[in-house]
C-alpha cells in the first residue's frame, strides 16, 4: 500500500469529489491543501505517492507548486485538474514537471484511468 | 477593497521558506533558492580548504562542494545521523550543498512576523551571515542570507 | 523541419555548404579551360548536394538555384550540351549568389535572394530539350542508421489537450534514447498543429516493448506502431520529396556534441573498465582478466580515434591573431612584428575553443605592456620593432603554447609592492618570495597589472581568468620574465581534454591522483635517506639535492611511524623538480578529470577531482603549484 494521494483544489466541492472517486478504488487520502502553497508544504511533509493538482488557485498556483514540489522531489507524481480551454496553461504544467492531467468535470474511470498510468 | 486585492497584498507579505535544522535552532532558507534536498552519502574531503568546507560530492556526475553550515555558522559539532541532508542551492552560477542536520517542513512566514535581527540574539551564530528573525507561535526562525555566506567564502579563497 | 531541428544543425549546414561551394568554384575554374568529364561530375554532386541539403533546411531558394543548376550541369553531362565559358559564366554567377546565400544563413537569415533573372538564365540553357522535373533523392549512399525506430502513435479522438500528451509522449521517450526528429516538430506538437497521429523517430538500444510501454504509459493513447529504420528514408521519401539527409559513401559530417557524448561514453567505459579490473584481481579470476587486456586495447584504440576525430589545428583560432596584433600595434604606434610558430600543430576542439579568449588576453598585455615605443626601444638600444611570437609545440601529453614578447618585461619587486598593498600577502612573506615565485603573485584575482604597466585596453579580465580557464581545462599556465628583455607565458594544455594518466597515490586514509605527465620517476626510499637542509627535507638523487614535500605533513596527516620505507614521486616544475613523499603507490589508471566547483577553484594544489571505478570522488594534485608556499 502506498503513501497515497494529495488532493490539491480550492474548491472544497472539488476535492470531495476526487476524494470519494480515489477511496472508492483502492487509494488512500494522505492530505487536502486548499492552495499551491498549502500543497507544496503538505507534501514536504506527507511525502505521497501521487498529487493532484488543480491550475488556477489562490496564492501559488499550480503550475507555480508543480515547480516547487519537482525540487522538493524529482521524482513526485503530478497529475494537474484542468478544465477544458487550457490548453496553454495545461502545457506549461508539463513543462513544469507534470505527470499528466484530467478534465473537469471529472469521470471517474478516466480519472482513474490517468492515475492507474502515472503511478504504473 | 475586495477580497481577490486582499489576497493579493497577502501574498506579497508572504514569504515560503524551507527550515532545517542545526543543533538545536531552527533555520529558515527561501524556497526559491533551493535546487534540491538529498540525502548525505560519501563526501571526499579536499585538503587545504577552509575548515567548513565539508568536501566535494557527485551528485549525478557533477562536482558538487559541500559546506557544512554548523562549522561555518561554529557551532558545535554533532555526530552524523538518518535524517542529516544536503540542501543544494544554486545561487548565481554557483551550485552548492549545505550540510544541515535535518530538514523538517516547509512553511509559510508573513513579512510582518520576520524581525531584523537585534544586536543580541539567543543563537550562538554571527549575526552577520542572517536576515532576520521568524517568529512563529513559540518558535523562533534564524532567516540566513545564502549569497553573504557564499560571497565570504569567495573572499577568503582570495585572501 | 523547422525550429529546433534546424536551429541545431546550421552551423554544420553552413560549414559543410562551404566546403562544397569551395569545390564547386575550382572546378568550374578548372573546367573552362579542360571540359574533363571528372570535374563535370565533381561540380554536378556539389550542386546535387547543395540541394539535398538546403532543401533540408527548407532555404527554399536556394533548393531551388540548385535544382536548376543540376538540370543544366545534367545537361552537360549528357553532352546535350556543350561547355561553353557563357555556361561557366552563369555557373560562377550561381556561385556567387549560393555562398551570398551561406553567409547570410550564417548569419541567421533564411537566405531569401531574388534568384529571378539568374534562373531566367540557366533555364535558357536548359530549356533546349525539358526534362521531367520533380526532385529525385540522392542516391542510396545513405548509410544504414542502427537502433533508430520509427514510431506512430495516434492519440485518442476524444483527447482534449493533444499537445500535452504529444509532448508528455515526447519525454517519457527521450528519457529512452535520442529524438532525432518528429513529425510534426515539437513545437507544432505543442502547438496543438497535428491531428490524431504524430510520429517520432528515435535511436535508442532499448527493445520495442519497452518504447511502446513508454508510450502507452501516457493518457489517450489509442494506438502505438513500431518500425525499424529502413522504413524511415522511405517514408521520408514519400511523405516530404527533397527532405532527404544527404551523406557522401566516404565521410560523415558529426556535430562536436555527437563526438562529446561519444567521448563521455568512453569516459565511463574507461571508469568501469577500473572496476572489473578490479573485480578480476579480487577474485583472482585469470580468465576475466584476460578478456579485459584484449578489452584495454580496444578502449584504447577506440579512445585513440575519437580523441583524433576531435583535434583540429590550431591555426583554427590563430589564424584571427595576426589582424588583432597588428591592429593593436597601429592604435598603440608600437611597431611589431609578429611571428606564429606551429600552427599546424593539433590540439582536441573544446581545448582550442575555451583558449582562445586567454591566448587573445596574453596577446594584448604582450602589446599593451610588454612592447615598448618605438623610441623607447631605441633609447634601450633595443631594434626599433618589436617581436611577439605565439609558438605551439608539441611535448609528451601535451600542447604548449607560448606567448612571448621582448618587450620590458615584468618587474618583480614592482609585483610585489602591489601585492602587499592589495593585502594578498605579508611584507615579510612578499620579500621572503623567490622572484619566479613573486610573478606568480598576478595570478590572484583582483590584481590588476595597470599599476605595473599602462592599461590602455581597459579590459575586465585579468590573469587569474587566463589562470583558471586553463586549469579548468586541466593545463597550468607559467610565466617568465626578465626585465628589460621581455616575458614569456607557457600555457601547457592536455591534447585531450577530459582523460589523462595517472598515478592513484596513498596518503593516510585518503587516496589522491597524480597526473602521470607531470611524473619523472618513482622511487622507493627509507626514512633514513632524507636529510634536513636549511629547513627543508632532501635526498640526494644521483648525486644532485631534490628537495621533497611530505603530503602528509602538508595534508595535516600525523607521519606514519609503522614503517620506514616511503615513496618519492618525483615531478617536474618550472624551478626545478621536487620529490613528493607518499604512503604508497596503488595504481596507475585513466582518470576522467572533472573540475572543482568555484569555491575551491583557489584552492593552491589541486587542479580538479575525479571519480574512481567504485565511485569513490578523488582529488587531483595540481604538482605546479602544490608546495608553492
Amino acid at each position: 500500500m502506498g503513501k497515497g494521494v494529495l488532493i490539491v483544489d480550492d474548491a472544497e466541492f472539488m476535492r470531495m469529489l476526487l476524494k470519494k472517486i480515489i477511496m472508492s478504488n483502492g487509494y488512500f487520502v494522505a492530505g487536502e491543501a486548499c492552495d499551491g502553497n498549502d500543497a507544496v508544504e503538505q507534501y514536504a511533509q506527507l511525502k505521497p505517492e501521487l498529487v493532484t493538482m488543480d491550475v488556477v488557485m489562490p496564492d501559488k498556483d499550480g503550475v507555480e507548486a508543480t515547480k516547487n514540489i519537482m525540487m522538493l522531489d524529482p521524482g513526485a507524481k503530478i497529475i494537474m485538474c484542468t478544465a477544458v480551454g487550457q490548453q496553454s496553461i495545461v502545457m506549461d504544467a508539463m513543462k513544469a514537471g507534470a505527470s499528466g492531467y484530467i478534465i473537469k468535470p471529472f469521470q471517474a474511470l478516466k480519472v482513474l484511468e490517468e492515475i492507474n498510468k502515472v503511478l504504473n | 477593497m475586495t477580497e481577490d486585492s486582499k489576497r493579493h497584498d497577502a501574498i506579497e507579505q508572504e514569504q515560503q521558506l524551507v527550515v532545517f535544522e542545526l543543533g538545536e535552532e531552527e533555520f529558515g532558507v527561501d524556497i526559491s533558492q533551493v535546487r534540491e534536498i538529498i540525502r548525505t552519502g560519501e563526501i571526499a574531503h579536499i585538503p587545504n580548504a577552509s575548515a567548513y568546507v565539508k568536501g566535494v560530492i557527485n551528485l549525478r556526475g557533477q562536482i558538487t562542494t559541500i559546506v557544512d553550515l554548523k562549522k561555518r555558522f561554529g557551532l558545535d559539532h554533532t555526530d552524523r545521523d538518518q535524517e542529516e541532508r544536503i540542501i543544494i542551492v544554486e545561487l548565481k552560477d554557483n551550485i552548492v550543498g549545505m550540510m544541515v542536520d535535518s530538514v523538517s517542513e516547509v512553511i509559510r512566514l508573513p513579512t510582518k512576523d520576520i524581525e531584523p535581527v537585534p544586536p543580541i540574539i539567543a543563537s550562538k551564530i554571527d549575526t552577520h551571515y542572517l536576515k532576520g528573525v521568524g517568529k512563529l507561535e513559540n518558535r523562533l526562525l534564524i532567516l540566513i542570507d545564502l549569497g553573504k555566506i557564499l560571497a565570504e567564502e569567495e573572499m577568503l579563497r582570495m585572501g | 523541419m523547422t525550429g529546433m531541428d534546424t536551429s541545431e544543425y546550421r552551423n554544420v549546414f553552413v560549414e559543410e555548404s562551404r566546403e562544397y561551394l569551395q569545390t564547386l568554384n575550382r572546378s568550374l575554374l578548372d573546367m573552362e579551360h579542360s571540359p574533363d568529364p571528372a570535374l563535370l561530375n565533381e561540380i554536378f554532386r556539389a550542386a546535387h548536394t547543395l540541394k539535398g541539403m538546403s532543401a533540408t533546411m527548407e532555404f527554399n531558394t536556394m533548393a531551388e538555384l540548385c535544382h536548376v543548376m543540376e538540370d543544366v550541369l545534367d545537361k552537360l553531362r549528357n553532352h546535350e550540351l556543350g561547355v561553353t565559358s557563357g555556361i561557366v559564366d552563369v555557373l560562377l554567377n550561381c556561385f556567387d549568389v549560393l555562398e551570398a546565400m551561406v553567409d547570410e544563413i550564417d548569419r541567421g537569415g533564411d537566405a531569401e535572394i531574388d534568384t529571378s533573372s539568374l534562373l531566367e538564365r540557366l533555364k535558357r540553357f536548359k530549356e533546349s530539350k525539358e526534362t521531367g522535373g520533380g526532385w529525385e533523392t540522392v542516391e542510396s549512399e545513405a548509410d544504414t542508421m542502427e537502433n533508430i525506430r520509427e514510431i506512430n502513435i495516434s492519440i485518442s479522438e476524444d483527447c482534449q489537450f493533444k499537445g500535452a500528451r504529444g509532448f508528455l509522449v515526447i519525454r517519457t521517450l527521450s528519457g529512452l534514447g535520442k529524438i532525432i526528429r518528429t513529425i510534426p516538430d515539437l513545437q507544432e506538437i505543442e502547438d496543438e498543429k497535428f491531428g490524431p497521429e504524430l510520429t517520432v523517430f528515435i535511436e535508442s538500444v532499448e527493445d520495442d516493448d519497452t518504447l511502446k510501454g513508454a508510450v502507452e504509459s501516457v493518457g489517450d493513447i489509442a494506438h502505438v506502431e513500431l518500425t525499424t529504420s529502413t522504413k524511415e528514408e522511405e517514408s521520408i521519401k514519400e511523405e516530404a520529396p527533397g527532405k532527404t539527409t544527404v551523406r557522401s559513401a566516404s565521410s560523415v559530417r558529426i556535430g562536436v556534441e555527437r563526438l562529446d557524448v561519444v567521448m563521455n561514453l568512453v569516459g565511463e567505459l574507461v571508469i568501469n573498465r577500473s572496476r572489473l579490473i578490479r573485480i578480476g584481481d579480487k577474485y583472482q579470476l585469470r580468465e576475466l582478466t584476460e578478456t579485459l587486456a584484449r578489452v584495454d586495447r580496444i578502449i584504447t584504440d577506440l579512445q585513440d580515434e575519437i580523441t583524433q576525430m576531435r583535434m583540429i589545428p590550431v591555426d583554427h583560432i590563430f589564424n584571427r591573431f595576426p589582424r588583432l596584433v597588428r591592429d593593436l600595434g597601429k592604435t598603440q604606434k608600437k611597431e611589431i612584428d609578429f611571428i606564429i610558430e606551429g600552427s599546424e600543430i593539433e590540439l582536441d576542439r573544446t581545448v582550442l575553443d575555451e583558449i582562445g579568449d586567454p591566448l587573445l588576453h596574453l596577446l594584448r598585455n604582450a602589446v599593451d605592456h610588454g612592447i615598448e615605443s618605438p623610441d623607447d626601444r631605441v633609447s634601450k638600444g633595443k631594434d626599433r620593432t618589436g617581436t611577439i611570437k605565439l609558438i605551439a609545440e608539441r611535448e609528451r601529453g601535451y600542447v604548449t603554447i607560448k606567448v612571448e614578447d621582448d618587450g620590458k618585461g615584468i618587474d618583480p619587486e614592482e609585483v610585489r609592492n602591489i601585492a602587499v598593498k592589495k593585502g594578498f600577502i605579508s611584507e615579510e612573506r612578499a620579500s621572503e618570495l623567490s622572484d619566479t615565485d613573486a610573478l606568480l603573485l598576478i595570478f590572484n584575482p583582483g590584481f590588476s597589472t595597470a599599476e605595473v604597466t599602462t592599461d590602455v585596453s581597459g579590459r575586465g579580465v585579468g590573469m587569474d581568468v587566463v589562470k583558471s580557464k586553463v586549469e579548468s581545462l586541466g593545463g597550468t599556465v607559467e610565466i617568465q620574465s626578465q626585465i628589460g628583455t621581455g616575458s614569456k607565458t607557457r600555457l601547457r594544455l592536455p591534447i585531450t581534454m577530459a582523460i589523462i594518466q595517472a598515478l592513484l597515490a596513498d596518503v593516510g586514509d585518503m587516496t589522491y591522483a597524480i597526473p602521470l605527465s607531470g611524473v619523472l620517476e618513482i622511487l622507493k626510499i627509507n626514512t633514513a635517506d632524507i636529510k634536513t637542509l636549511r629547513g627543508t627535507e632532501v635526498i640526494n638523487l644521483r648525486g644532485k639535492v631534490l628537495p621533497l614535500v611530505t603530503l602528509r605533513h602538508l595534508f595535516g596527516i600525523a607521519a606514519d611511524v609503522t614503517t620506514e620505507s616511503r615513496v618519492v614521486v618525483v615531478v617536474e616544475k618550472s624551478d626545478g623538480n621536487i620529490g613528493l613523499v607518499i604512503d604508497s603507490i596503488l595504481d596507475q589508471e585513466e582518470i576522467v578529470i572533472k573540475p572543482l566547483g568555484k569555491l575551491l577553484e583557489g584552492n593552491r594544489g589541486f587542479s580538479g577531482t575525479t571519480i574512481l571505478g567504485d565511485g569513490r570522488v578523488i582529488p587531483i594534485l595540481d604538482t605546479t603549484t602544490l608546495a608553492v608556499d
